[in-house]
């Protein structure tokens, strides 16, 4: 994040100040002709250059600071994770704002198909934290449906207890394993 | 003796050519002074009052060197066997007022006085005849010591190495006479053992031993169970990447998978039949279905949008007890398979799941749980109070002993989850076995007629 406030610092104050000096420089060669000897019709070029380059680290970092929105979102897709309360699959409303961000990525991304896991603490018995974590990924997928995305783009698996993210034994872990996690197939 | 052993070889080599593989090659009834009838234990509570057993060591009768650590072994594993049950409790050897290589133990020599002096209730003596190439022969007599009376008396004869299953054999017998119900010594325990984030299904003995792997899916495995022949075995697996439900030949290791859309979860067979009812949900929300051993729906048994789960039958295949979450939490509820009606079972609780019909028809064991942990209860079939059995560390997965005097469940009471045995009113809880990793969900064979 810093890392891209610093380009756009850059891109703001200094390429114009870049720019500026060119024009300067473009000014003293029409009045008084060089002594070194390089003409005019080089120095064009040589302008013209640094026109090219200083156009092309612009496009450059655009593209660069793109591919890491797009990294970036990417990458709150996968970690960003639906929570739920205990023994319950219902969405509250952070958990439908997760999934509304969920859809806007599907959406950008149409080619991307993927698995929504069901997950569950420790605390219910294993078979019955299979069921559990079904309807939270079911719940989840419904959601996406009902915001415009294709069904088929969606599978929900259930993975109970089996997968916890964290392995402490108190309500924070246990709120972090009570997810549906979204992984890219 | 010459003349017996050489008609024991010969009629030997005829049933080798017969049975082959047979462990033990023959069992000869000793004649019993009582008829088939006997009074059979009654008490309200037989794992309170526990019956006090005499084992002596075994007799050596032909003086084999061999057979010093023979006897001796056998009168342990006896006694242990004996003491696995509950019912029993076995008294130390060094009060015995007897020396069990004299001839105080020949069935003629025997005086009851010496017994009921050290209130033995019953005695159990034997003895092994050791002959070449390690065959050998075994004799066993269950006593009832007040009365003066034998009640059984049996002969066994194979190999050396088959002593632990005669033994076994013969503790069958001793509860059988005593209980008039099978004993549980052929039966075994499939359970779940995680090891390197996989998880497989595992089957040992009764009392944990011999436990060795059964699948080899290297994915997570969950919920196996017994048919009521315990030929096959029903797994929930992972190996295709989601939850499919598998169907196996124990010996033979063929069978089905069903993977429909969803989750294919939590079977229990129908007592003598080739089906089994399970969790699926490709319908969209799971629902309970009876299905055939060949994987193809028969019916749906339960209609009800959320979960229903975890079926487990009752002895007469008639009812199926399973977990509903329609009343907002996860409770037990009977369903009566031809009226279908239906009655809500537990009302205590936020979480009670895992029922487990005992073979005996009259109670449920379930998990229900309290303050973020589970523990084993008990609900009489026709609903109740609950009593709890465990109190310590987090306790699910409970099922019945295939004569429904022990259950077998999971606990976390000693660190990791391991497998653990208590009788049918929570006495006598220790652990089964520990492997490497952890242990879960065991589920107790029936029992098996013949090893």
């Amino acid at each position: 994040m810093r890392k891209s406030l610093m380009i756009v610092l850059t891109l703001v104050f200094i390429l114009p100040g870049l720019l500026t000096t060119v024009s300067c420089t473009q000014k003293k060669a029409g009045v008084k002709p060089t002594d070194k000897g390089i003409s005019e019709a080089d120095q064009a070029a040589l302008n013209a250059k640094k026109q090219q380059d200083i156009e092309e680290a612009r496009i450059r970092a655009e593209q660069e600071q793109k591919a890491r929105m797009i990294a970036e979102a990417k990458e709150r897709f996968l970690t960003d994770n639906v929570h739920f309360a205990y023994d319950s699959a219902v969405l509250t409303p952070i958990a439908q704002n997760v999934l509304n961000q969920k859809a806007d990525w599907l959406r950008s991304n149409p080619s991307g198909n993927v698995t929504i896991g069901g997950h569950c603490d420790e605390r219910g018995t294993i078979e019955y934290n299979v069921a559990l974590g079904e309807r939270r990924a079911e719940a989840a997928k419904k959601h996406l449906i009902d915001l415009g995305i294709d069904a088929g783009r969606l599978e929900a698996i259930s993975y109970g207890e089996e997968m916890p993210i964290a392995t402490e034994n108190n309500e924070e872990a246990w709120a972090q394993n009570r997810r549906a996690q979204f992984i890219i197939k | 003796m010459n003349l017996n052993t050489r008609l024991f070889k010969i009629m030997l080599e005829i049933t080798l050519k017969i049975t082959l593989s047979m462990a033990i090659f023959s069992c000869f009834h000793i004649n019993t002074t009582l008829g088939a009838e006997y009074d059979y234990l009654k008490f309200t509570n037989p794992f309170i009052k526990k019956v006090p057993i005499a084992v002596p060591e075994l007799r050596n009768i032909n003086d084999h060197p061999m057979g010093i650590e023979l006897t001796r072994r056998g009168a342990d594993t006896l006694s242990s066997n004996l003491a696995f049950t509950g019912f029993f409790k076995l008294l130390d050897r060094n009060a015995f007022l007897i020396d069990s290589q004299k001839n105080e133990l020949m069935p003629s020599n025997i005086k009851f006085k010496n017994w009921t002096a050290i209130r033995a209730e019953y005695l159990v003596t034997g003895g092994i005849t050791v002959f070449e190439d390690d065959l050998i022969q075994t004799e066993f007599r269950l006593y009832d010591t007040f009365r003066g009376k034998l009640i059984i008396g049996k002969r066994y004869k194979g190999w050396k190495n088959d002593l632990d299953r005669m033994v076994r054999r013969f503790s069958s017998e001793i509860v059988f006479n005593l209980t008039g119900v099978k004993g549980i010594f052929n039966s075994k325990i499939a359970f779940i053992s995680k090891q390197s984030q996989k998880k497989e299904v595992y089957i040992c003995d009764f009392d944990g031993s011999n436990a060795q792997r059964y699948t080899k899916t290297r994915s997570i495995t969950l919920s196996p169970a017994w048919s009521s022949d315990g030929k096959w075995i029903a797994y929930t697996s992972y190996v295709r990447g989601k939850p499919d439900l598998y169907i196996r030949n124990i010996m033979q290791k063929h069978g089905v998978v069903i993977r429909k859309k969803g989750s294919n979860i939590t079977p229990d067979w129908v007592p003598g039949r080739f089906e089994l009812a399970a969790s699926l949900s490709f319908s969209g929300d799971p629902e309970i279905y009876l299905l055939t051993g060949k994987g193809k729906v028969i019916k749906r048994l339960t209609n009800n949008k959320g979960i229903d789960i975890s079926p487990s039958w009752s002895p007469d295949g008639r009812k199926m007890a399973f977990v509903s979450k329609r009343a907002g939490t996860p409770q037990l509820y009977i369903k009566e398979i031809f009226s279908g009606d239906l009655q809500r079972l537990t009302f205590v609780g936020k979480q009670n799941t895992q029922p487990c019909w005992s073979p005996k028809g009259d109670r449920i064991a379930y998990s229900g749980m309290q303050h973020g942990l589970n523990q084993i209860l008990v609900i009489s079939s026709k609903g109740g109070d609950p009593v709890q059995l465990t109190f310590e560390g987090d306790n699910e997965s409970p099922s019945w002993s295939p004569d429904g005097n022990l259950i077998v469940f999971s606990s976390t009471r000693e660190g990791v989850s391991r497998i653990y045995v208590m009788t049918a009113i929570g006495t006598d809880q220790r652990r089964l076995l520990a492997l490497p990793g952890v242990q879960s969900e065991p589920s107790w064979s029936p029992a098996f007629s013949n090893n």
